[in-house]
């Protein structure tokens, strides 16, 4: 019996572990496939050093705007990429006025701004001089 | 892949001399995989190093810092004798069962590379801008735009990734997601001997490949290093190996910021365990823990790196904690842990075999206190609380499923032998 009860527990950890036998593969772009493109197109373009403003249709950091916010981070590595947000969801305009560039995904194109590159769904403007 | 065998190569290189130095009479698997868990440690302290000394990072810097260390710790020991090795017992066919599990884990890490969301936007983020810049930059750090990378958190994994990236010569995503299948082996090596010190071999086998999932973690994020260093250290001091546990411990904390509370954890697990006089040895042979996460936390205070949290009132926080605690308990029956009949098989254990409890009594207290730190830091977070524990309790509980499932399988399987005998 106590051999039993020894086998049990035995099985239900080595099952417990195995079943569900689940490692998942994450998706982070399913929903904007062409953003990370689009980023890298961006590093491609740019230098380390530059600062660049990042613009999508999205209002929210919890929405979204955090998750392109921080995918730009990561892809820019050695520029510096700004958010148009402030931690209250606030535009920041001025931003705009600090900046080399600004990448604008489904954006429309910003006046003062002179388009660099095209693609991906999106746009990169350098400052006009 | 090139770059992840020459990482491994290089890992193994100083850390089985590390290991030697630390734990002489460790038999050929526990030496392996302490080995590979002090030499990625090693690399990381290398890079650190060169950075705080101005160095800018290259393959050559780093290559020619990597060969002084090497030389440092091989020279004394090509003329000592070969050290007598004790333990470890025979390979059994069972093991091969774990090593699929491994191989099939390391094919999914390789697919999931960084796409983990702590990857990109926390340990790979960090690594990628480190490795752009040629050393750690402490100004992308203290930016309040990233905040969102955790700035405080231990940064051994990242310069893991600034390596790999270093060798291969570019950011390549994949081999980084191997780095947790890597952690993972390391550590069911070391535990497959532990197994073998308390059963017998195809016992013990079957232990470490019932324990195996433990260690198999999310590829591309710091818990599986933390499991692996964690889990090891707490083996290792469980056995009375202090000074390879000390060392463990240290690199737990510097991996993540549980690996602190890991060590606090330690020292009340011993102070639970010991007789007074031998826990005061004990404790204080923990010195090495401290020494190694002392340049990092001494860097964080010095560049003033803002930790989530610490922010706040401290009266107000106690305020909210306990406010939070009716939202914790709802939280955490929503999100039950990652393998529940795992857990309902540890449990069960537990209950079954109490009597036997009191010698585990090391183990099962730093289990219990670092759960406790674990559910203290919830009901501080300044995060959402339920996405919060949504995001993290599933994950970080693996911290200490290995140590639970030590304690569980060795009382299980001795009692299995023993009513087999009787």
């Amino acid at each position: 019996m106590r051999r039993v009860l020894a086998g049990l527990i035995f099985a239900t950890i080595l099952c417990g572990g195995l079943v569900p036998f689940r490692w998942r593969v994450p998706t982070p772009d399913r929903r904007a496939p062409d953003y990370p493109l689009f980023l890298q197109a961006v590093a491609e373009r740019t230098r380390p050093g530059d600062s660049i403003v990042i613009l999508v249709p999205i209002r929210y950091w919890r929405t979204g705007y955090g998750y392109a916010y921080y995918r730009a981070s990561y892809f820019l590595a050695g520029r510096h990429a700004i958010p148009i947000l402030d931690d209250g969801d606030r535009v920041r305009r001025e931003r705009l006025g600090q900046t080399d560039y600004v990448a604008l995904w489904r954006m429309p194109e910003l006046p003062g701004f002179t388009v660099v590159w095209r693609g991906h769904g999106g746009v990169l403007m350098r400052r006009a001089s | 892949m090139i770059a992840a065998l020459l990482a491994v190569l290089q890992s193994l290189v100083v850390g089985i001399a590390a290991a030697r130095w630390i734990d002489p009479a460790a038999p050929p698997r526990r030496l392996l995989g302490t080995a590979y868990l002090l030499g990625s440690g090693i690399c990381a302290f290398v890079l650190l190093a060169l950075s705080v000394a101005g160095i800018r990072w290259t393959t050559a810097t780093f290559t020619v810092a990597y060969c002084l260390v090497a030389i440092a710790l091989w020279a004394p020991l090509l003329r000592r004798a070969a050290p007598a090795v004790e333990g470890g017992g025979r390979a059994s066919l069972i093991d091969l069962g774990t090593l699929a599990l491994v191989i099939a884990h390391g094919v999914y890490a390789w697919k999931a590379g960084g796409r983990e969301w702590d990857f990109w936007a926390i340990w790979g983020q960090k690594a990628r801008v480190f490795f752009t810049h040629g050393g750690v930059d402490w100004t992308f750090l203290v930016h309040p735009d990233h905040a969102f990378t955790h700035p405080d958190y231990p940064p051994l994994l990242s310069l893991e990734y600034v390596r790999l990236a270093l060798l291969g010569g570019a950011w390549n995503e994949s081999p980084m997601g191997l780095l947790s299948t890597l952690h993972a082996a390391a550590v069911l090596l070391i535990v497959r001997d532990f197994f073998a010190e308390e059963l017998r071999p195809a016992m013990a086998a079957a232990a470490t490949l019932a324990a195996a999932s433990g260690a198999l973690s999310n590829a591309g994020m710091a818990d599986a290093p933390m499991i692996a260093y964690g889990t090891a250290a707490l083996l290792s001091i469980r056995r009375g190996s202090m000074r390879t546990g000390a060392v463990l411990l240290g690199l737990a904390a510097f991996t993540k910021n549980e690996g602190l509370a890991l060590i606090a954890a330690v020292v009340l697990g011993l102070v639970a365990d010991g007789r007074r006089a031998a826990r005061r040895s004990a404790i204080l042979r923990l010195w090495p823990a401290l020494a190694i996460v002392s340049p990092w936390l001494v860097l964080r205070a010095v560049h003033a790196l803002p930790t989530d949290l610490a922010t706040g009132a401290l009266s107000e926080r106690i305020r909210l904690a306990f406010s939070h605690v009716p939202e914790l308990l709802r939280a955490l029956a929503e999100f039950p842990p990652r393998h529940p009949l795992f857990w309902i098989g540890v449990a069960a254990a537990l209950l079954v075999y109490a009597r036997q409890l009191d010698r585990e009594r090391f183990l099962l207290t730093v289990i219990v206190v670092q759960l406790g730190f674990y559910l203290a830091a919830y009901l501080v977070t300044p995060h959402d609380l339920t996405p919060h524990v949504g995001s993290s309790w599933p994950r970080i509980l693996q911290h200490v499923a290995i140590p639970a499932a030590f304690v569980a399988l060795t009382l299980t399987l001795r009692r299995f032998d023993e009513s087999r005998a009787a």
